[in-house]
Formats: C-alpha cells, structure tokens, sequence
C-alpha cells in the first residue's frame, strides 16, 4: 500500500498530523449507508478528517470526503455523514490510540503511516474520552531530513471512459 | 472407418475429461470454503470488481467460458498438476483467517439483555452537546439495525471479545448471527 495521508488532530491551539483513523470503526458499525470511494492510491479511505481535542474528548470537526451516488462522484463533508451536526461530533465510538508523528523523517517507508519520525505523541482515548498523553523520543534526525510528515509519490484514479 | 474410430475414442477422452473438470470445480469450492478470504480482502475485491468496466468485465467472462473446454482437451495434463497440487499443498497453507481470532463466538457471549436495559446503559452525554441524546448516539442507526434484524426465537446477548470488541449479538440456536459493535479496541 501506499504511503496514506494523514489525518489532522487540533491540540492545544496546534494542528497535529494524525497517523490513526478514528472514523474507521464508526463507518463499520454505524450503518451508514455513505461509502467514501478512493480518489488516488494515497488515500484508499476516501476521506481526510480535522479532529480536535477539547476538554480531553476527541472531536470530529471536519470531513472532506468523496462519495459516488447514482454514478456520479461528489464530495461530501461532515453534514452528510452527521446530518445536524456541521461542527462537530463527538467521538465516542472511538476506543485506542492516537498516533501523532512529529519532528524531521528519520525512515522512509512508502506504505500505509509506516514511516518514523524524531517524535510521536501517543493519545490513549476511551469512548471518546482522552486519558493519557505521552511524547516518545525516537531519535535525531539526519540535518538534511525533511521536515514533518512527507509522501514519496501516487497514483490518482481516472474516471473509466469505457462504461 | 478410421476417421469414426478416432472420433469415437476422441468422445471417450472427453467424457473421462468430464469427472476431472467437476473434481477441479470441487476443490476449488471446498479451498475457497476451507480458507476463507479475510473480510479486507473481500471488501477490495468487491471494490475492484465494482469498478471493472464493461470490456474488462466481458473480457474476463470469456476467459472463464473458454478455460473450461480447454481443460476438457489437456484434462490428463490438468489431472497430473491436480494430484501434485493436492500431495505438495503442505499444512501451511491451511492457515486460519486471521481475522477470526476477532468474531464473536459463543465463549464471547456475556448475558441476555432486553432491548430497553440495553438502552439505559448506552447514554452518551457530551458537553458541549455534539451527540445526540440517543441510545448509542451516533451509533444509534447500526443498533437500530440490529433490532429490526430480529428473527423468531433470536435472543440479545450482551458480548465483549477480550482485547477487541464490545457489543450486542442475535443469537439463534447458540450461534451468533448478527452483531453490533458499539466499542473497538
């Protein structure tokens, strides 16, 4: 698989690069019948999310995603997965961890969020709720190391002209 | 003379041919049953498939329409790379899914529940009111799913697979039919 794009995390007024997928077990077991399509082998999910974490509890405050309804491909945001609900849900369905990557790229791996950085902050999260928070010290960086989260390269889906 | 001679035996080399084509078919059948794709795998298949278009589609149709009279033409080459297949498919190949080690069995299974105390112990409260006040919440459409799943003599259970999942099951004759998982590990 490819290296994906990461999600974003909002902590304490900073915008993290989230290496998790908190709506994953949501669009399992909600019954949604929304099905996000991928647009490039970068993004197999077919959706980025903003999440933000206030008063430890992890919300979802935007989504930009791509749909196919009745063939046609049209992208959504977070009213059409939470219909009443424009600014945010909260995530309570989510139980796990959080990874956040940050720092200079220490390795490379051009598959799923395989590669390493200087830094991960960890969040552990239960039903929504954020219980711990630990940074993790990986290593130092090369100085010509590229800086925060990086994408070697994909490759995006063309709409068949045959059909 | 000749020529009906060898048509005849030609006929005879193709109905022996026959009981190979259906022992192919079969194995492959109890394979696929035996190892069943991981639901990931499936899940992009599907995807993939529903993606093809009409050509590929067609195209891949008409090589499964030809295979078969091909196989009826070499069938003694066919049967030998069967019998070999079947001595040299070591145990290694008989893996488990491993995405079984997460379904809910029946060892999973922790009480009967009624829908209603179901309900009362699933209040999701959020502050700043980004949940609706629903049983599940946000969930509140799979668990309704559930319900209207409900079959005669279906019972609710409650169940937790360690380090996995938690959630609520239709359970007809002590097998798990249906699920809905409300927590993920």
């Amino acid at each position: 698989m490819t290296a994906q794009f990461s999600e974003h995390l909002i902590y304490q007024g900073k915008e993290l690069t989230l290496c998790s997928q908190p709506l994953g077990p949501f669009l399992q077991f909600s019954a949604s019948t929304l099905k996000f399509e991928a647009t490039c082998t970068a993004l197999w999910r077919g959706y980025v999310g903003t999440w933000a974490i206030e008063n430890d509890r992890l919300y979802l405050v935007k989504l930009s995603g791509n749909v196919v309804t009745d063939g046609q491909e049209q992208e959504v945001n977070l009213e059409a997965l939470f219909p009443g609900y424009p600014d945010g849900v909260f995530a309570h369905w989510f139980t796990g961890e959080l990874r956040c990557p940050s720092g200079a790229l220490l390795n490379y791996v051009h598959g799923g969020y395989e590669s390493t950085y200087e830094m991960d902050t960890f969040f552990r999260v239960q039903r929504g709720v954020v219980l711990e928070e630990r940074t993790v010290v990986n290593d130092q960086a090369k100085p010509d190391a590229p800086q925060d989260y990086t994408l070697a390269g994909m490759t995006t889906f063309g709409k068949s002209q045959e059909d | 003379m000749l020529a009906n001679q060898m048509l005849y035996w030609f006929g005879i080399y193709l109905a022996i041919g026959l009981p190979v084509l259906v022992l192919l078919r079969l194995l492959g059948a109890i394979r696929t049953k035996l190892q069943p794709a991981g639901e990931m795998y499936r899940a992009i298949m599907a995807d993939l498939r529903s993606k093809e278009s009409r050509r590929v589609r067609w195209t891949r149709f008409a090589k499964e329409v030809l295979m078969y009279p091909l196989i009826l033409l070499i069938w003694p080459v066919v049967l030998v790379i069967l019998i070999l297949d079947i001595c040299f498919w070591s145990k290694d190949h008989w893996k488990p899914d491993p995405e079984a080690a997460f379904n809910c069995r029946r060892q999973h299974l922790v009480r009967v529940v009624a829908p209603e105390a179901a309900e009362a112990e699933a209040k999701v409260v959020d502050p700043l009111g980004r949940a609706p006040d629903l049983p599940f919440s946000h969930l509140n459409a799979g668990w309704h799913a559930l319900l209207a799943d409900r079959q005669i003599g279906d019972s609710l259970w409650y169940f937790e697979v360690p380090g996995a999942k938690r959630g609520y099951a239709l359970v007809q004759s002590s097998k798990v039919r249906k699920e809905f998982v409300f927590e993920w590990d």
